[in-house]
């Protein structure tokens, strides 16, 4: 197994940092879409950038000559602005933090909204990971929930990357989604395993009310597979990636060994992040901040203050939301590391609920993790150690 | 004004015949109320009477009518229940009364209550007068309906007033007929007071207030009066009467249909059927008064929040003050925790109680299955009243059980006598007798276990006779019977909530019933639950509730954790609110998916 990565940065001195930064643009929004993103803005492009030098500018003094371990631009589609817009964020950030040489930055794009020169920028300040939204290799699928690409873009997208070197590139796939079968779940594996894409993201539809899709499927005009569906196509991708020597490392994120996306696994290491742009979060200091969601609000607040509201994290929060994200990944909880935390022995205090549930436990005199089963249902899991 | 005229009558009726609305016209007729004031049903004050179309409660209210003889008559109406489960509420109305306006529907014709209520106005000697309402229907058969009043019942019919009492037609025909043959109250306002008590209602203001019947004496603000049954003695703070609003006045004399208050802090020290007198000058015996009112159907009520069990008996004891007919003690259940087990008329009774106790008090309730009061005797010879399947002995400890029989009258027109006939032999029934009232209408006679009854028979009957049948019954006695306590586990554990008592014949359809309902019912878990229904020691269905297998949160975006614990934390709720089995989480609505019929 992987060495624990928040055990090794304890060790060192200098205040660790992971960044995320939210570009809220998109060419066109799908249709299941909730979160803060825009369609066809670029009016607006010049302006949020600039509050977002300015959020930046205005929060970062605080947490000077931090080091950054990772960047991430997510959206929206981070892709869909020239990228010059990026290369300047970078250029902001590097004002304040100091980059690790072994830095990873992540950004998130969209088939058919790169473009070789977009590419080029990308890699020469920085960039080394590319994570692509895929969802479905089915195009009929990717029609009916608005995804403005084909299969065919995703695969000249990886083509485009490959031909400048990328190694780090991830794909996005979604399950549960409207007319989706297993079979569907296969072939889109299958493609992305014969296309040796070293990391994998698998996150189960969620359709949110005020969502195009919500109506679609209240109105009875697309179905949705059942949960017994949606569980078969999980484990599904699970096996069949194993199979593949890609290992989920959490519970929707799969990836060959030492393809794991660091940031990712900041936010269930519980590590500190700081996030700029609309809706952003950051988590600093025991407290969970959250920046205006709505992109106009943000543009106008920007400046002087983007946190939009914060929350102190209790002891007792803290130790939960540990249990909660750390049951996440396949590492699971590290027991020794655990009572150094909170000064509590985890299997003593949670005996009932690990006896009561131990079907769903691996447990060892390190570690306690969750077995594959387990893995899937881990929200009823959790909610037994709600009190 | 004199007792001689004074006119005291109710009104009887099968349900639907019209009683109400007559009630209404009268009203209208008489000037007690003015047409702006007038809602349909005025008498039916609950929300839920006017709902369903039907009366619970007694409502008094007294009227002035000029007589076509020139004279002004004192009319005392009280309206009463049409439904078989309220009978013994009208018995208490007719106690007050002299006599009794018998509504039939011309079109229907003599109807199962109509016969029972009948019955109750004889054995109090009144006074009955036919009417026959809703002539203005295009079935209407008021010849026919003449003959069957005649000959079913053996009242003359000849000269019956024939009304619609929707459209206003004939009103004072029967108002003329009250002033005739209603005979005027006999008391004497000089002997001592003597006041039965036929209803009580309960005033935050003013206290338990007695409506009573006054057949001797008077009474006046300021009187001392003594309740016979408690010996209590109160001052006397108001008499009125009813207009049908409380309308206080200065002295009741003997003949009134009144009202008394008098400070008394609870309807239990007001009971039914009691007679006032005068504390200084008492009569020498009481009136007859009624007997005490059984319960017949049986179940628990819990709150669907466990925490909320003070709230709810702070509920029932409400409406158990108004309603004395409602009986309650607390109950624990290892499923649904505090409670209470609830004995109740009859299942109509028993769904406007709970209907009352989540509309009128907003409140979230479990129930558990009707049931009827078994007689168990046990091998050592005891005898035991079991209404609760939880309390019911080990089966080896059981000699024999015996249930409650009714015997059942049904009124049909003879095309359905087929579809009943399988009906009741599904039922339990055994078939008395059967004899044809007229060419359209046949009375079948059946004795049938009270539990069938309240088991979906009355909707059974229904929908196999268009709701053409009507239904009567009254409790006929004990008889031994081959019944069984079907249990039903979850994961291996008994759960006591869901147990019911059956006839051994019954029990495999029903345990698999009840299975079919909890598999749809109970949530997918972490481990998968079997369910299964037990009579004895003996597995006789089974249901799996399948493992849950997705149960997660989605991408977490842009490090939202918040928003995650959140959702875990709603959900945590959601569990919270569901009652623990063993290892197994049911939801409240699981208990009451079972009661729903197929």
């Amino acid at each position: 197994m992987k060495e624990d990565a928040s055990l090794i940065l304890e060790d060192d001195m200098k205040k660790k940092l992971c960044i995320y930064i939210h570009i809220p643009f998109c060419p066109k929004r799908c249709h299941y879409c909730s979160f803060c993103s825009s369609e066809n803005r670029e009016d607006i492009f010049s302006a949020y950038f600039g509050a977002l030098k300015g959020d930046i500018c205005q929060r970062s003094p605080e947490f000077e000559g931090s080091a950054v371990t990772s960047v991430y631009f997510g959206g929206g589609t981070p892709t869909y602005p020239p990228a010059g817009y990026i290369v300047q964020v970078i250029k902001w950030l590097k004002n304040f933090f100091s980059f690790e040489r072994d830095i990873e930055i992540s950004i998130e794009a969209n088939p058919a909204t790169l473009t070789p020169r977009k590419v080029v920028q990308y890699l020469k300040c920085g960039i080394n990971r590319f994570s692509i939204g895929l969802q479905s290799s089915n195009d009929r699928i990717l029609r009916v929930v608005g995804r403005s690409h084909t299969f065919e873009d995703f695969v000249s997208t990886v083509e485009l990357l490959r031909s400048h070197n990328v190694k780090n590139i991830s794909a996005d796939i979604m399950l549960g989604l409207p007319g989706q079968k297993l079979r569907d779940v296969k072939k889109t594996v299958g493609h992305l395993t014969d296309m040796r894409i070293p990391h994998l993201s698998a996150y189960g539809l969620k359709v949110e009310n005020g969502t195009r899709l919500y109506d679609m499927v209240r109105g009875g005009e697309v179905a949705l597979p059942d949960d017994d569906e949606c569980a078969d196509m999980y484990e599904y991708v699970y096996e069949e990636l194993k199979y593949n020597g890609i290992y989920r490392y959490e519970l929707s994120n799969f990836a060959a060994l030492g393809y794991e996306c660091r940031h990712n696994l900041s936010y269930w290491h519980r590590e500190e992040y700081l996030g700029f742009g609309a809706s952003a979060h950051s988590f600093v200091d025991e407290k969970r901040l959250y920046n205006y969601f709505d992109i106009d609000e943000y543009i106008r607040k920007a400046r002087t203050n983007a946190v939009a509201g914060w929350e102190e994290v209790s002891k007792s929060d803290a130790e939960y939301e540990y249990i909660m994200l750390m049951l996440r990944l396949r590492e699971g909880i590290n027991l020794k590391k655990f009572k150094k935390l909170f000064g509590v022995d985890f299997m003593e205090k949670y005996k009932n609920i690990v006896d009561k549930l131990s079907d769903y436990f691996v447990i060892s005199p390190e570690f306690i993790r969750v077995t594959d089963r387990g893995f899937y249902v881990l929200n009823s899991i959790l909610t037994e150690f709600l009190n | 004004m004199s007792d001689s005229r004074i006119r005291n009558f109710c009104i009887i009726a099968h349900i639907d015949h019209g009683k109400s609305t007559l009630a209404d016209r009268i009203l209208e007729k008489t000037g007690a109320v003015q047409l702006r004031e007038m809602e349909e049903q005025l008498l039916d004050s609950m929300n839920i009477e006017r709902e369903r179309g039907i009366t619970i409660k007694l409502t008094p209210v007294s009227m002035r009518y000029r007589a076509r003889d020139g004279q002004e008559y004192l009319f005392n109406l009280i309206d009463t229940p049409g439904h078989v489960d309220f009978t013994y509420e009208v018995s208490r109305s007719l106690a007050a009364c002299e006599g009794a306006l018998l509504v039939v529907d011309a079109s229907q014709g003599v109807e199962a209550q109509t016969l029972a209520n009948v019955y109750l106005a004889l054995d109090n000697n009144l006074e009955i007068i036919p009417v026959i309402n809703k002539i203005d229907l295009p079935t209407a058969d008021p010849d026919r309906v003449r003959c069957e009043i005649e000959e079913i019942i053996g009242i003359p019919a000849d000269d019956c007033p024939l009304i619609s009492a929707k459209e206003g037609i004939g009103i004072e025909e029967v108002l003329e007929s009250i002033v005739r043959k209603v005979p005027p109250p006999k008391g004497n306002s000089e002997r001592p007071l003597k006041a039965l008590i036929f209803d009580s209602q309960y005033d935050n203001y003013k206290g338990a207030i007695c409506f009573v019947r006054v057949f001797d004496g008077s009474v006046r603000e300021g009187s001392r009066i003594k309740m016979f049954a408690t010996g209590k003695s109160y001052e006397v703070t108001e008499v009125g009467v009813f207009t049908p609003k409380m309308a206080p006045v200065s002295e009741l004399s003997a003949g009134s249909v009144a009202y008394i208050c008098a400070s008394i802090k609870t309807v239990k020290d007001t009971k039914v059927g009691d007679t006032i007198t005068d504390a200084d000058n008492p009569c020498d015996e009481a009136l007859p008064g009624y007997k005490q009112v059984q319960p017949m159907v049986f179940c628990g009520i819990y709150p669907a929040d466990g925490s909320k069990y003070s709230e709810l008996k702070d509920a029932l004891e409400k409406l158990n003050l108004n309603d004395a007919a409602l009986q309650f003690e607390p109950d624990m259940s290892a499923a649904l925790g505090f409670g209470f087990r609830c004995g109740f008329l009859g299942l109509l009774h028993m769904e406007i109680i709970q209907e009352r106790l989540e509309r009128e008090f907003d409140f979230d309730i479990i129930t558990t299955a009707p049931s009827v009061s078994y007689q168990v005797y046990r091998t050592d010879g005891d005898m035991l009243r079991i209404d609760n399947p939880t309390h019911m002995p080990p089966q080896s400890e059981i000699d024999r059980i015996e249930e409650p029989v009714v015997r059942a009258h049904i009124f049909t027109p003879p095309e359905f006598i087929g579809p009943i006939m399988e009906l009741c032999q599904d039922k339990r029934g055994v078939f008395l007798d059967m004899h044809y009232l007229d060419e359209k209408r046949v009375q079948l006679n059946y004795k049938m276990p009270l539990s069938e009854i309240i088991y979906d028979f009355f909707d059974g009957l229904k929908s196999r006779t268009r709701g053409y049948a009507s239904l009567d019954y009254e409790l006929s006695g004990y008889e031994e019977s081959d019944l069984v306590k079907l249990d039903i586990l979850l994961n291996g554990q008994v759960c006591d909530a869901l147990s019911i008592i059956v006839h051994r014949e019954k029990a495999y359809a029903r345990g698999r019933s009840i299975a079919e309902k909890l598999k749809v019912a109970i949530p997918r878990q972490l481990f998968e639950v079997p369910i299964q229904a037990a009579m004895g020691g003996k597995i006789i269905a089974r249901e799996t509730v399948k493992a849950l297998r997705k149960d997660v949160l989605a991408k977490c975006y842009g490090g939202d954790i918040t928003r995650k614990k959140k959702l875990l934390e709603k959900q945590k709720e959601g569990k919270k609110r569901m009652r623990q089995i063993g290892t197994v989480e049911v939801p409240s609505e699981a208990f009451m998916s079972i009661l729903k019929l197929d």
